[in-house]
């Protein structure tokens, strides 16, 4: 058999070397995640480290400076890490196929925004092993326990975050422009898959606050090495402007991790519910106020800083606004299972567990909205137990979905449904485990990021370690059945994969060929998101 | 002539990448003029009780003249405020950093001075740099001050002790609302660097 060679290689390259010069969007969002996976894993670690700790008052495992260094870490890792790179991987992976393009608008620059994450990673995790260990200040490095008291290693963080934002600014560069140029022919903006549009309002959250972030990390390198005084007060700056600038960037980042899983619940509801997604246009207006108001709410994370009354008040009931359009996100998905052909397979359950568990986040975090209590609740384990509720089963579990809904179109074979299931209950009776009886010790006065505790919350500390134990081992489950996947073991799966999946990328063969719609698929016979047509 | 067929040889494509390049530039710009962006919010807000740090260089006779003409057209009188003062530094115990008198009731309209105390009982010669705030903020723009150790770094000797003075006045337009009245000072000290200063 002969084979055409165009200038344009269709097939890759083979060994190494495809995976570092890849161009393919395929290729990159496979990277992507399984970059992410390994550093969940590595994140995930930490957290247990941080539960064996917490697992009796008293130090036991590891002095505090080590568990300072372990919650700084795990929080950094985990975001930017884990969170975001899956997200962008997906995005790699489904938004050319989803919009009926052949790859990412610009190649080049998709294969250069992955290969800068495993070096600042790199560098990361490097700090660890160097003389006075690695930063200590928390995932928020508030000046000046960034700057003044911080150890050496900082310069080597902040300038791995300048690389971690470089690389998630081209991401999101690349992102708008394969939306806006890219799609196929007849598919205008309302009629685009909600995951597209989930990403294509996160890229530009991301274009807007990521150069703020090196912003202040430049601030920071400055303070540190040359002598500047941003946030030093003796030499006129001020320690709570850091606050004002990262929370700037840090509020509309928080909705970067949630956004795109809003899209991902918004494809696997309606496909298991056998219906259309009910109230598309509202999930559109509810995303995009979304991202407008996550601008103006930034200083709620900073309440008890001292604020003139009128910025409490402005900031307590525009963080409340949040509550309607995200209120009009869950009743749809709700309205979309109502009266629903359901069936329960993996991806459902964990979008179904993201919906009631993404909720139960968002009420706790209208009851830190409220400004007077959240004096309270300030830095207290209810803050963690909030985030993490919005980011393990909010973001994460949404992540875990999408891998079970799509991984069939990625590698061609079905995941173990028993396996994925039992992934399922274990996962979800370790997260409550876990995280619901912080929100307890929090509201009983717990303070978060210390080593050690007062004895009365030593019965609830070791309710959360044995879940977080229980949870932490049972992705081990996930990890074996992705990999599984890509050995190809298991049944092949036909192109359409599940029985009420719409949409472009399930019009192409399992797994999904190395190049696909080369030329502009005809849209005619596709159902449009709206359910209409 | 050659504007246009630049313009159009530029696809829409390429011009939206500009944009989406330019952007995050711009962003990057606007992470730092978030500071003096901050700066104006406390003064509006009040927040931090910032104020200027330089002396006021109005001359003492024409501003109470000027405040006299005010007093006089809006039936405003001078009345009575309790200012207190506060002094905290980064080693307390160490600089002996003190106010002379912990409150003083001062009417408006009138200069008063008082001063601080400050020790550097170390073998080193010290810089010291003095950050002023008011509370309630929002009575910073009230308080002038004419003669302040707060306006250049001061250097002490090895075992030196000084009285630093302030000079200041309340205006006559301050609200009646504000009757006591917080100035503090916090000090910061570095090691003195010789080069950096010639005194």
């Amino acid at each position: 058999m002969t084979t055409i060679t165009s200038e344009h290689s269709s097939a890759p390259a083979t060994g190494i070397r495809r995976w570092l010069y890849t161009t393919n969007h395929k290729d990159i969002g496979s990277m992507y995640l399984i970059f992410s996976l390994v550093m969940l894993l590595i994140g995930g670690s930490m957290a247990l480290l941080i539960r064996s700790e917490l697992f009796q008052p008293g130090l036991q495992l590891m002095q505090p400076e080590f568990f300072n260094q372990m919650t700084t870490l795990h929080g950094i890792i985990m975001v930017f890490g884990a969170i975001m790179p899956a997200f962008v991987g997906m995005a790699n992976w489904l938004i050319p196929m989803m919009v009926g393009a052949p790859d990412m608008a610009l190649p080049r620059i998709n294969n250069w925004s992955f290969w800068l994450l495993p070096f600042a990673f790199g560098m990361v995790l490097s700090t660890l092993f160097m003389e006075g260990g690695a930063p200590n200040f928390g995932w928020t490095f508030y000046a000046p326990l960034s700057t003044t008291y911080a150890p050496p290693s900082v310069t080597f963080f902040i300038f791995s975050v300048h690389i971690m934002g470089i690389s998630s600014v081209m991401g999101a560069v690349n992102v708008i422009a394969t939306i806006m140029n890219m799609r196929a022919p007849g598919m205008n903006y309302m009629k685009m898959p909600m995951f597209v549009w989930t990403w294509l309002i996160t890229a530009f959250l991301l274009l807007a606050v990521m150069p703020v972030l090196a912003g202040v990390v430049t601030m920071m390198l400055m303070d540190i090495h040359f002598a500047t005084s941003f946030f030093d007060a003796a030499g006129g700056g001020d320690p709570v402007m850091f606050q004002h600038i990262f929370w700037f960037f840090g509020h509309p980042e928080v909705y970067i991790m949630i956004l795109p899983a809003f899209g991902i619940v918004s494809h696997i509801i309606p496909t298991f519910a056998r219906k259309p997604l009910f109230g598309y246009h509202s999930m559109v207006i509810a995303t995009s106020s979304i991202a407008f108001l996550s601008f103006i709410v930034w200083a709620h994370h900073m309440f008890t800083v001292g604020m003139p009354l009128v910025g409490e008040l402005f900031f307590m009931y525009s963080t409340m606004l949040i509550a309607v359009p995200t209120g009009v996100k869950v009743f749809n998905w709700v309205a979309t299972m109502f009266r629903g052909s359901m069936t329960f397979e993996t991806p459902m359950l964990f979008s179904i567990a993201f919906v009631v568990l993404f909720t139960i986040g968002g009420l706790s975090g209208l009851m830190l909205a409220i400004a007077p209590a959240d004096f309270q609740y300030h830095d207290t384990y209810f803050v963690v137990a909030h985030f993490h509720y919005v980011l393990v089963p909010g973001a994460l579990f949404s992540i875990i979905a999408g891998v079970y809904f799509w991984i069939p179109k990625w590698t061609g074979v079905m995941y173990n449904e028993s396996m994925g299931k039992f992934h399922f209950w274990l996962s979800f009776i370790g997260v409550n485990l876990t995280f619901f009886p912080m929100h307890f010790i929090g509201l009983a006065g717990m303070p978060r990021r210390i080593p050690d505790y007062a004895l009365q919350f030593a019965d609830f500390n070791m309710v959360a370690s044995i879940g977080a134990f229980l949870f932490g081992l049972s992705q081990l489950i996930f990890v074996y059945n992705i990999i599984q996947c890509m050995r190809q073991r298991g049944c092949p799966a036909s192109p359409q994969v599940w029985e009420g999946a719409e949409g472009l990328e399930w019009t192409v063969d399992s797994p999904a060929p190395y190049h696909t719609f080369q030329t502009p698929p005809n849209l005619d016979n596709l159902r449009s998101p709206t359910g209409h047509n | 002539m050659n504007a246009e067929p630049l313009a159009q040889r530029k696809s829409p494509e390429s011009r939206l990448l500009i944009k989406l390049v330019l952007f995050p530039c711009l962003m990057f710009g606007f992470g730092f003029l978030l500071i003096p962006l901050y700066d104006v919010f406390c003064e509006i807000t009040g927040l931090n009780g910032k104020f200027d740090l330089s002396p006021s260089i109005i001359d003492t006779q024409s501003s109470i003249q000027s405040d006299t003409l005010l007093s006089s057209q809006q039936g405003i009188i001078s009345h009575k405020v309790i200012l207190q003062f506060t002094s905290a530094s980064d080693q307390q115990d160490v600089w002996n950093f003190q106010p002379a008198a912990s409150q003083l009731e001062v009417m408006t309209g009138q200069q008063y001075k008082t001063h601080f105390t400050l020790h550097n009982p170390t073998n080193a010669v010290m810089e010291f740099t003095s950050i002023p705030s008011i509370s309630p903020g929002l009575a910073a723009e009230y308080l002038i001050k004419t003669e302040c150790f707060c306006f250049q770094k001061q250097i002490l000797q090895a075992g030196e002790k000084v009285e630093m003075p302030v000079v200041f006045q309340l205006r006559n337009d301050t609200p009646k609302d504000y009757k006591k009245l917080t100035l503090a000072y916090r000090i910061y000290a570095t090691p003195y660097r010789s080069t950096a200063h010639v005194r």
